[in-house]
């Protein structure tokens, strides 16, 4: 057995020199590496960039943005999954609203990211906040290492960075428009991402995924149960104007499943009580009256996420019904 | 901690005792450390085992796994033999106890040998800066750092959805998951290997190398030649060459062989795939004994794959949780069954030129062979301050496994 360690050749004082630069050369690239990262502050961390936005990495980035970006820009926000990450605030005339919402997002996440946006100290008065069972549902719910205050640190410099880098050039010089196209994220953080999922056959998703869905689906898992809790008792200490609403499902899923669908939004309400003040509204979209938008297969790209057409609308209906509050 | 000072004083006491002859004592000091590797890493196993006797019903102990156990259990077995064949003996307990638990290789080795490791303790030259040890020091360790960080760790990504989810696995992810498997293990146990050799040479001590690109190799013999070398030589030393070696006959031969490596299969985890691994280890060597005895030859590429192909496989039963676990896994790589719809074990292509430099580095210099070519030049140089900002950067990353070898 040969133990190749045992006849390194000595080099005498060179070696010396070379320590002696070699110490001060690392400090002196990681130096510049992390100041380099400072100055771009491509999450408008630091407070150096006023036009911050996604360019991928969605949950590292919207974490990010969420210290000091979203809470000293914006007036208002979007929370949920990726049903409400497609809703594009602009029609709001009078509000200027980032979306937050994450794809695959699930209470926890979205409880986490509204907590480091409110105690940023920001401009944030409204919220606008989107249940579908899929939120409150343990089954397959992911506990993101992104989601942490520990997540600060990486914007100095880390692989999650490059990529965002990395990610930003792609689409900046629209290298692959077919995966990632170059405007996907608006600077409200709105995800326009119907081009990449909308499905050809709109209809025979849905009819499919009248066949998949479970009675396990619509139960409330302890974990989104407590989040959602604290979601509330947050947006209501921090005084937060809430419109709470429950994203339409499309007609044929919501016929199938009218009873379980309307159990659910019983038990959130139930759940939601304490918090029930003047700031905040609940609306069910799962109604019989709503029928004209979740009848209208035009109004969605697949089993539940909204086309352009839809969204417009149910802005629209988001703004109406909460006027009523103001 | 309590443990590792338990196990110093007592084995430094016994070995007092132990002499040319003297068999007794050192059976005694040899039963007491297996007794206690056995009780915090065997004894759930054997209860499990114990179970299967009707209408016994033993409650597991769930004992956590001290840091390091079988690396310095057996390193101090061999100072304990060492000392019956009457090599010279450490004086002070502090020696011995550096020897011990010198930092660098306490928790995953290498495994050193007194003879080795005392001496440079002594070194009138140990307290001195060398700045040769420094810049080759520094150098493998950022080498090694960079290969479980960077690419292990990278590996690992696929290797963990894959072995979570076989289920939903088809043949080709399957085969996916048990070659990342494979890289991942090696890059994760050479590199931290490599980082404890770098952290020694910072210390001006010289740690026996532990691999030399193993996945070369040309035959299961060489495979285990370069792998885990100073577990080998111990294996050699104090397991193969004590039951006869190859000196007792054919047969002999192969059942010591055999008994090698199953031991060598217990050490590494308690459990029958570990025992079941070590096994087809040692058959394999039998195998290749009797190949070479009829004069048998294969060419370079085919016995390159075949040697790797065969570890990867024995991999499974390394990997897996569990027989069935490895058994399912095994039928999904030898059959053609498709993948579960929506699952995806690679969802995103960000490592690609990570897997890319991993399966590069199998076949260039490894980390101790760079060490020994280090030159003071500015290749070299912008070469280490690069390796560093690369670990730096990944070890602010949310991309991190543990050392697997910690495990064992």
């Amino acid at each position: 057995m040969t133990f190749c360690i045992s006849i390194f050749k000595p080099m005498g004082n060179h070696f010396k020199k070379y320590f002696l630069i070699l110490l001060p050369a690392c400090l002196g690239v990681l130096s510049v590496f992390v100041f380099a990262n400072i100055f771009l502050d491509i999450f408008g961390l630091f407070g150096f960039r006023e036009n911050a936005r996604v360019y991928g990495e969605e949950r590292f980035s919207k974490y990010l943005m969420s210290f000091y970006y979203v809470p000293q820009h914006f007036e208002g926000m979007i929370l949920g999954p990726s049903l409400s990450a497609n809703l594009d605030p602009e029609p709001f005339p009078d509000e200027n609203y980032f979306n937050a919402s994450i794809m695959g997002a699930r209470m926890n996440n979205i409880f986490s990211l509204a907590t480091n946006i409110l105690e940023n100290n920001g401009k944030i008065t409204k919220a606008i906040v989107c249940i579908h069972p899929y939120v409150t549902n343990d089954q397959g719910a992911e506990y993101t290492d992104f989601m942490q205050p520990d997540t600060y640190w990486k914007a100095f410099g880390s692989v999650n960075l490059l990529r965002v880098y990395g990610l930003g050039l792609i689409r900046g010089f629209d290298l692959w428009p077919k995966k990632y196209p170059k405007g996907q994220y608006k600077p409200n953080g709105s995800n326009q991402f119907e081009s990449l999922f909308r499905v050809e056959d709109v209809p025979g998703r849905i009819a499919e995924e009248v066949t998949k869905v479970k009675a396990s689906d619509f139960d409330i898992g302890a974990n989104q149960r407590l989040a959602f809790k604290k979601l509330l008792a947050l947006l209501q200490q921090k005084e937060i104007q809430t419109f709470v609403y429950f994203h339409p499902v499309p007609l044929p899923i919501y016929q199938a499943y009218q009873d379980q669908l309307h159990e659910f939004w019983k038990d959130i309400l139930t759940g939601a009580e304490p918090s029930k003040d003047d700031l905040f509204s609940f609306h069910n979209f799962n109604t019989s009256d709503f029928s004209f938008f979740s009848g209208d297969e035009s109004n969605y790209i697949d089993h539940g996420h909204l086309s352009k057409k839809g969204q417009k609308i149910l802005m629209e209906e988001i703004h109406n019904q909460w006027d009523p509050m103001e | 901690m309590f443990l590792i000072f338990f196990s110093i004083g007592f084995n430094y006491l016994i070995s007092k005792r132990i002499f040319p002859g003297q068999k007794k004592t050192l059976i005694i000091g040899i039963s007491i450390n297996l007794l206690l590797l056995i009780f915090f890493k065997y004894a759930d196993f054997i209860i499990y085992n114990l179970n299967f006797i009707p209408d016994l019903s033993l409650g597991y102990l769930n004992l956590i796994l001290p840091l390091g156990i079988s690396f310095y259990t057996f390193q101090q077995i061999a100072y304990l033999v060492d000392s019956y064949k009457g090599t010279k003996k450490e004086k002070s307990i502090f020696s011995y106890g550096l020897f011990v638990s010198f930092f660098p290789q306490l928790i995953a080795g290498p495994i050193v040998h007194h003879s080795e490791m005392m001496g440079q303790f002594r070194d009138s030259n140990l307290t001195k800066v060398n700045f040769d040890n420094l810049a080759r020091g520094f150098f493998i360790f950022m080498m090694g750092l960079a290969k479980k960080i960077v690419i292990a760790d990278s590996f690992a990504v696929i290797a963990n959805k894959g072995y979570a989810n076989i289920t939903s696995l088809g043949s080709a992810e399957a085969w996916a998951t048990s070659l990342a498997y494979s890289l991942q293990l090696y890059f994760d146990f050479s590199g931290y290997s490599a980082m404890a050799i770098g952290l020694g040479l910072l210390f001006n001590i010289r740690l026996p190398q532990n691999f030399n690109s193993p996945y070369k190799s040309l035959s299961i013999k060489e495979f285990w030649r370069n792998w885990h070398m100073t577990l080998s030589r111990f294996l050699r030393d104090y397991v193969y060459i004590p039951l006869g070696g190859n000196k007792k006959g054919n047969f002999r031969t192969s059942v010591n062989l055999m008994v090698t490596f199953l031991l060598g299969g217990i050490w590494h985890g308690a459990g029958w795939t570990f025992v079941f691994w070590g096994f087809l280890h040692g058959f394999a060597l039998v195998v290749h004994r009797y190949w070479i005895k009829l004069g048998m030859n294969m060419s370079k590429i085919p016995a390159l794959l075949l040697t790797f192909f065969f570890v990867n496989i024995t991999w499974v039963f390394f990997r897996a949780d569990s027989w069935n676990t490895s058994i399912q896994m095994l039928h999904r790589m030898f059959n053609s069954v498709p993948k579960m719809d929506n699952f995806y074990l690679v969802s995103n292509f960000y490592d690609l030129p990570v897997w890319i430099a991993g399966v590069i580095l199998l076949f260039v210099p490894n980390a101790i062979e760079m060490g020994r070519r280090l030159q003071p030049t500015f290749f070299y140089l912008m070469l280490n301050v690069l390796l560093f900002l690369l670990n730096v950067i990944y070890l602010n990353s949310i991309v991190k496994n543990d050392f697997l070898y910690f495990d064992f």
